[in-house]
């Protein structure tokens, strides 16, 4: 009996010592006012120093408080961020893309209203008022713009279409024409990361704001329209005739955007477009290329109900959001303040970016010239996958690699996509 | 205690002593996760809000009845079957060869194991280029041998894609096998070599009745190594096609991800982790069932 004794006596202590052992590497520091964590995605190139700048000129100003940056890559960044706030050890301040997933994030209390921040000196008024939509849920802000405008425009190799004696396509039907020359003469005329998904679904979402105009915020706000519109049907047709008629590049499905491998035959000279957000330029510009390519709109489709100086886009993003876990709030906005203050957006300028502000002076003929766009559109729609819900914007990608690999029709795809709104969004 | 301290029977505060660590270990970051999951499969969560709503068996119903998990089932297997098929036989070769060679094949041995030494992710990265369509290494290399009708689209083509990535799979894994079948082949005596040259039996003979009877608990340990391993695939994949293109090369492990990750459905994409730990759990048990004769005989 005594050995039994020491035989529980001793496991009991064993368990009892690894549990402290394994606390005492888990457990985490309470949260006195410490440092302000920062999470943040400008990862490559000077994107680092760009932020890093500004927060170093928050802390000359602000000595007391102290901000630990940490530069995330984009893709491990949206897991990351997911465990973080699920596990209830959010950084203080992260950015997003606004839309669907901060809203996942607003319905779950994980980010704070910004609202009383932004009306002190009339603060909001220093930005472009369509970039606040993405981030306003039920009349409260949740983030603020600060990176970049990006929209999705057609580039094009300026040499082949002088080769060729094409001009840039204002409708649908003068760009088939394009396909058509560019076909007989054996260049693709498009290249597309279809592996990565969302540079297919550009391509989608165009269409079928050109040819439905309103029916997409109907649908998706459930207003009184449906995911089978005969607006989507006819935006999946339209898109799998060009498929058909050779539009895309041989093995685009198997094209990713991240590693180059999708604008590589813009570059190469194979294909002569890539419908893409304006962040290819910087594409052009690692390339010494710049002059080679220009951009034209997307299309307008003749008879379509959508406005064609309409784009599809964001203004702003990224946006920079304040965890409600964070233990210094009004020091971690200051911070955002000095990410978008004018010494950080004269720098983001110099970058090539079209920061979010009003009054901008720019001197880069292909920034003027994307800037007036956006300036000029009736509507931003955002990006599909990032305005819908997470679950949603997944199934729109899948579908939509599925349609333009022709392994699906236009119909059963847009009673798949109304299936899912009616559970989630309805 | 009173007793003298012998290390031949260790008793049992020094076996709690050693062991209460790991098995803490274990219960923490296996056991619990893995009835978490099989708890969290009942709820509907996304992964974010601080409540979970109790489904009941919604999450399991939907999963029998959805066609892209069964998709990512079948695509598992079809892993498994080519794992099997290729990295067996081929490793075994491999290792075969290499010991009949003896010293002389040092330089090969090395060569072959070299797969195994990359990193996944690196490998992945590297066969995105490979496998491109227009730039690839591999397509150039059949153009230029003037063997256009072999060019492929090899990750992009839906019905391809999955026969690319498993034979990858086994240009990566293979060497692990021929690794492990040396390791068994070497330890056989020597002196049974010699006995059964004496008896007058060929190379194929020795191989055949010899080497491969003897190193079959090598062979069996392989066999369910590749089995458990293939279905819970996820790192080369999810790099490589992330599932694509059109759920092609979904498996499901990387469905799992994408529910959990992408479409912040934590409670279904944990459905599918306990579906998961069913099926590798199920066809282990029947692997180890359907070897049991090999190994006992």
């Amino acid at each position: 009996m005594k050995k039994f004794m020491n035989r529980r006596s001793s496991i009991l202590l064993a368990a009892v010592g690894s549990i402290a052992l394994i606390s005492g590497y888990a457990v985490v520091p309470a949260q006195a006012a410490g440092p302000i964590t920062f999470w943040h995605i400008q990862s490559t190139g000077t994107g680092p120093k760009l932020i890093q700048d500004a927060v170093d000129r928050f802390q000359a100003d602000n000595p007391g408080v102290k901000v630990e940056v940490s530069p995330i890559a984009n893709d491990a960044f949206k897991d990351k961020i997911k465990v973080a706030v699920g596990a209830d050890n959010a950084p203080c301040i992260f950015p997003s893309w606004g839309g669907g997933p901060l809203n996942e994030y607003v319905k779950a209390g994980a980010v704070i209203p910004l609202n009383s921040y932004l009306k002190k000196d009339n603060y909001k008024d220093r930005f472009v008022p369509a970039s606040w939509s993405n981030v306003t849920f039920g009349g409260a802000t949740y983030g603020i713009p600060v990176e970049n405008s990006s929209i999705a425009v057609i580039w094009y190799d300026k040499k082949i279409f002088a080769k060729y004696k094409l001009k840039t396509p204002k409708t649908w039907p003068e760009l088939l024409t394009v396909v058509k020359t560019l076909n007989t003469n054996k260049v693709a005329p498009f290249t597309l990361g279809g592996a990565s998904k969302w540079p297919s679904i550009m391509w989608y979402d165009y269409l079928a704001d050109r040819i439905g105009g309103d029916a997409f915020a109907k649908a998706a706000l459930r207003t009184g329209g449906s995911f089978t519109d005969p607006a989507f049907i006819q935006a999946g047709k339209m898109l799998q005739d060009l498929v058909k008629a050779g539009g895309f590049i041989k093995g685009f499905n198997g094209l990713n955007y991240d590693n180059g491998q999708s604008a590589a035959p813009l570059l190469g000279g194979k294909a002569a477009m890539y419908l893409m957000g304006n962040w290819l330029y910087g594409d052009f510009v690692g390339a010494k290329r710049t002059g080679d390519f220009g951009f034209f709109p997307f299309p307008s489709v003749p008879g379509g109900k959508g406005d064609a100086t309409n784009v599809l886009g964001t203004v702003g993003d990224n946006y920079y959001s304040i965890s409600s876990t964070c233990s210094d709030k009004a020091n971690a906005f200051k911070v955002i303040q000095y990410l978008i203050d004018d010494k950080s957006v004269t720098a983001r300028i110099a970058e090539g970016r079209i920061p979010p502000v009003k009054g901008l002076t720019l001197t880069d003929p292909n920034t003027i010239a994307l800037n007036k766009m956006i300036a000029n559109a009736k509507g931003v729609q955002l990006w599909w996958d990032q305005y819908l819900p997470p679950e949603f914007g997944e199934l729109h990608k899948n579908e939509v690699q599925k349609l333009m690999g022709l392994g699906t029709t236009p119909e059963k795809m847009a009673a798949a996509q109304e299936a899912l709104a009616k559970k989630i969004l309805d | 205690m009173s007793k003298k301290y012998d290390p031949l029977k260790p008793n049992f505060r020094t076996l709690a002593w050693m062991l209460g660590p790991s098995i803490v270990l274990l219960c923490t970051y296996l056991i619990w996760p893995i009835i978490e999951s099989f708890r969290l499969s009942l709820f509907d969560w996304n992964g974010l809000d601080k409540s979970q709503k109790y489904s009941g068996f919604a999450n399991w119903n939907e999963l029998i009845h959805d066609s892209l998990f069964w998709l990512s089932v079948k695509n598992s297997f079809i892993l498994l079957i080519v794992a099997l098929l290729i990295q067996i036989p081929l490793g075994l070769s491999l290792a075969i060869l290499l010991y009949r060679g003896g010293t002389r094949f040092r330089f090969f041995k090395m060569t072959y194991f070299f797969p195994g030494l990359m990193s996944t992710v690196a490998i992945a990265i590297l066969f995105k280029q490979i496998f491109d369509y227009n730039y690839g290494l591999l397509n150039q290399v059949l153009q230029s041998l003037n063997l256009d009708f072999l060019m492929q689209d090899w990750l992009g083509d839906k019905k391809l894609a999955i026969f690319t990535v498993a034979l990858l799979v086994c240009w990566q894994y293979t060497p692990y096998y021929m690794l492990l079948f040396l390791a068994a082949l070497n330890g056989i005596s020597s002196d049974v070599e010699e006995a059964s040259a004496i008896d007058g039996a060929t190379n194929w003979k020795y191989t055949r009745f010899i080497q491969i009877p003897l190193i079959k608990g090598a062979i069996v340990t392989a066999v369910t190594l590749i089995t458990i391993g293939s279905l819970k695939y996820f790192d080369l994949i999810w790099v490589l096609t992330a599932g694509g293109p059109e759920s092609s090369t979904e498996v499901m492990a990387s469905y799992l991800y994408q529910m959990a990750f992408k479409s912040y459905r934590v409670g279904y994409a944990s459905t599918i982790a306990s579906a998961l730990f069913l099926i590798v759990f199920l066809t282990a048990i029947f692997i180890s069932r359907a070897t049991r004769k090999v190994r006992e005989a």
